[in-house]
């Protein structure tokens, strides 16, 4: 591991992957600042513009911006009480009262802080954690192979979605989608209908960008909110010290949970945040400060929702199995440059891989460098009209993606995708499991196939090791967590602590003074 | 207008379509139909059961309804209208020509009124589109209209 740490530095370091780290962190920031963009969506857009780049340069952008859109999103959350991202629900139960209160600079100071410190945790996770779960799954056989997809397909579909009859429609339809063009083990067309340009499938570049760059713009142009002057303020002026040494153990438990959430998929930054702030306010000696201007609100929500970041790639990267949409997203990313998640990730690609995961600690630095020289510009970039950025959104999404094959065909696609994708959000069927879906069906289904060779197609095979029967009894009890949350919800007379900080309109209900 | 009525109808509309999503899948040779037979089959089921749901909800609570602004849906409706026309254009014009247009155009049918504004950001974002998709990333793109009528080239 230290060899290929050691040979992905000088990589690192190269002038082109630091100024990518750099660009991609301010732009990360600006697009978390705007409401209704997401860390996702400019992930989605960038990736067809990275395609000609190096690797490394490519990945480090992402990682920039994966790590700046997630403080980003406290800019808005703190000064206009709405979170710039999904995660940063919790940073305005104490962020926006302190702006109030004329500490808004001092709430995105601490914020900022607070990212950079739990960013820079996460990504050592990733570092230390990564290699030995790689080396663990060199043990996998088709069978394995098989449940752990199926595993990530139901642990995303049941977990992310309050209605699981709606993550598992995206599944499916995601899988459909996967099979689309010829059968690499039969040479046979599947819904191809005959159309020459579906022949070879569909792009996963085309659905990414589609499902999640197209829908925000949609939207913003729908909505198209204009934020006055007087709305945002200017931060505020009033310094009350920060007490940063109060602010430690709250980061240290913070960072514990962000990675433990990250690791486990279908939950995500914002369901980090929540019980970060959560539990920053059951150990707090005055729980009524909480909700009203706690600093440490402020810090236990943004440090546990960058703690997530790099965490929720470990599964990712070393099995294959994206735990939440960013990281489906970033796989896609590593896909385009030919870069297959799994153990051959450590062993062949390995200083681009580590490269990548020192690429989101050092880019956790940056952040707090960036932010403290940008926050002027951070807060200004809110001003920005949606009405003249969803079409900026749509051309360059629509360039990006025409000039991966030349193809107009993907741009019609793409747009396709993006309808497809804007309906599904508004009738609450996320999208993470359509793409995940995408990803793993060809892994499960070539598994499946051979895992029926070799067992000359007896079904007892997919039983026969003791890593399968205990991955089936996971999926069993994942597929099973709705059923026991709602005999919890009926039982106690209210939701549990999970499910409202995965549903951010009611943890608002209920947490919000 | 009730989101479970809406519901109702777009998971029978997608059970329709799936069934002969499932019929199609059959057709295919025994090898490649495994997965997506069943794939269509559930996918028809989990519909079935949605609609099944969503008129159940209507039927005793009556749900949530869906507000929608006759603004929102004019501005949804124009940005996929311009967003259409970018794409049968960009070919023909060249796609930083066509941004120059499609920039300003969508932004003033969308209501954005400072035309100084439109202007300077089309032409700035068409410039930076230019340099980075033809100079830097050297992609073949279709020619650029702008560049012969100003240029000659």
């Amino acid at each position: 591991m230290w060899d290929s740490i050691l040979s992905a530095l000088p990589l690192l370091f190269s002038p082109a992957v630091l100024l990518a780290m750099a660009g991609g962190a301010t732009i990360g920031v600006l697009i978390g600042a705007l409401p209704g963009l997401s860390a996702t969506m400019g992930i989605a857009v960038l990736i067809p513009l990275t395609f000609t780049m190096d690797p490394l340069v490519a990945l480090g952008m992402m990682a920039g911006i994966y790590n700046g859109a997630m403080y980003g999103g406290a800019i808005p959350a703190i000064l206009l009480r709405i979170p710039g991202t999904p995660a940063g629900i919790a940073t305005v139960f104490d962020g926006h009262p302190m702006a109030q209160k004329g500490q808004g600079l001092e709430a995105m100071k601490i914020a900022l802080t607070s990212s950079a410190i739990g960013g820079s945790v996460s990504a050592l996770a990733l570092l230390f954690l990564s290699p030995p779960l790689a080396a663990m799954a060199l043990k996998f056989g088709p069978v394995e192979v098989f449940w752990l997809a199926i595993f990530g397909l139901a642990a995303i579909s049941v977990l992310l979605s309050d209605a699981p009859i709606k993550g598992l429609i995206s599944a499916c339809l995601g899988l459909v989608i996967g099979m689309v063009g010829i059968d690499s083990m039969t040479g046979n067309e599947r819904f191809t209908f005959n159309v020459m340009d579906l022949m070879g499938g569909i792009d996963i570049l085309v659905l990414l960008t589609g499902l999640y760059a197209i829908p925000p713009a949609l939207t913003l142009a729908q909505e198209a909110m204009l934020l006055s002057r007087n709305s945002i303020g200017s931060g505020g002026k009033t310094r009350s010290g920060i007490g940063w040494r109060r602010l430690m153990p709250t980061w240290c438990r913070a960072s514990v949970i962000g990675v433990i959430v990250g690791i486990i998929p279908g939950t995500g930054g914002n369901i980090a945040a929540m019980l970060s702030w959560n539990e920053a306010r059951r150990v707090a000696k005055d729980k009524s400060r909480f909700g009203k201007g706690a600093p440490e609100g402020v810090a236990a929500a943004e440090c546990a929702n960058n703690a997530d970041n790099a965490a929720s790639l470990i599964p990712a990267l070393t099995l294959g199995i994206p735990g939440s949409s960013v990281s489906a997203v970033i796989l896609g990313g590593l896909l385009v440059h030919g870069m297959l998640p799994g153990p051959d990730l450590f062993t062949r690609s390995a200083p681009v891989t580590y490269g990548f995961i020192l690429a989101m600690l050092v880019t956790s630095i940056m952040l707090f460098v960036i932010g403290r020289l940008g926050a002027r510009l951070f807060i200004n970039v809110m001003y920005m009209p949606p009405l003249l950025l969803a079409p900026i959104i749509i051309a360059l999404t629509t360039i990006g993606v025409y000039a991966i094959n030349n193809s107009l065909f993907d741009v019609w696609l793409m747009l396709t995708f993006g309808v497809m994708g804007w309906g599904m959000e508004r009738l609450k069927i996320p999208l993470a499991p359509a793409v995940l879906a995408v990803i793993l069906g060809p892994v499960a289904e070539s598994s499946l196939r051979r895992a029926m060779l070799i067992g000359r197609h007896e079904v007892s095979y997919l039983f026969s090791s003791t890593i399968a029967i205990v991955m089936v009894t996971i999926i069993v009890l994942t597929v099973l967590v709705p059923v026991i949350r709602r005999l919890l919800t009926h039982y106690r007379g209210r939701p549990s602590k999970l499910a409202m900080a995965s549903d951010p309109e009611r943890a608002r209900q209920r947490f919000e003074p | 207008m009730r989101q479970a009525v809406v519901e109702t109808g777009v998971a029978l509309a997608g059970a329709v379509l799936s069934v002969f999503g499932l019929i199609h899948a059959l057709g295919f040779t025994r090898d490649s139909a495994y997965l997506p037979t069943v794939v269509m089959g559930l996918l028809t089921l989990l519909l079935v059961v949605w609609a099944v749901r969503s008129a159940l909800t209507l039927r005793h609570e009556g749900g949530d309804s869906i507000r929608l602004a006759p603004g929102h849906v004019r501005r949804f409706f124009t940005l996929l209208a311009t967003s259409i026309v970018m794409i049968v254009a960009a070919p023909r014009l060249g796609f930083a020509t066509t941004f120059l247009l499609f920039v300003p155009l969508s932004g003033m049918l969308l209501g954005y009124r400072k035309g100084k504004w439109l202007v300077v950001t089309a032409i700035i974002f068409s410039l930076l589109i230019y340099l980075i998709f033809q100079v830097v990333l050297d992609r073949p793109l279709p020619p650029e209209m702008a560049l012969r009528v100003f240029t000659g080239i």
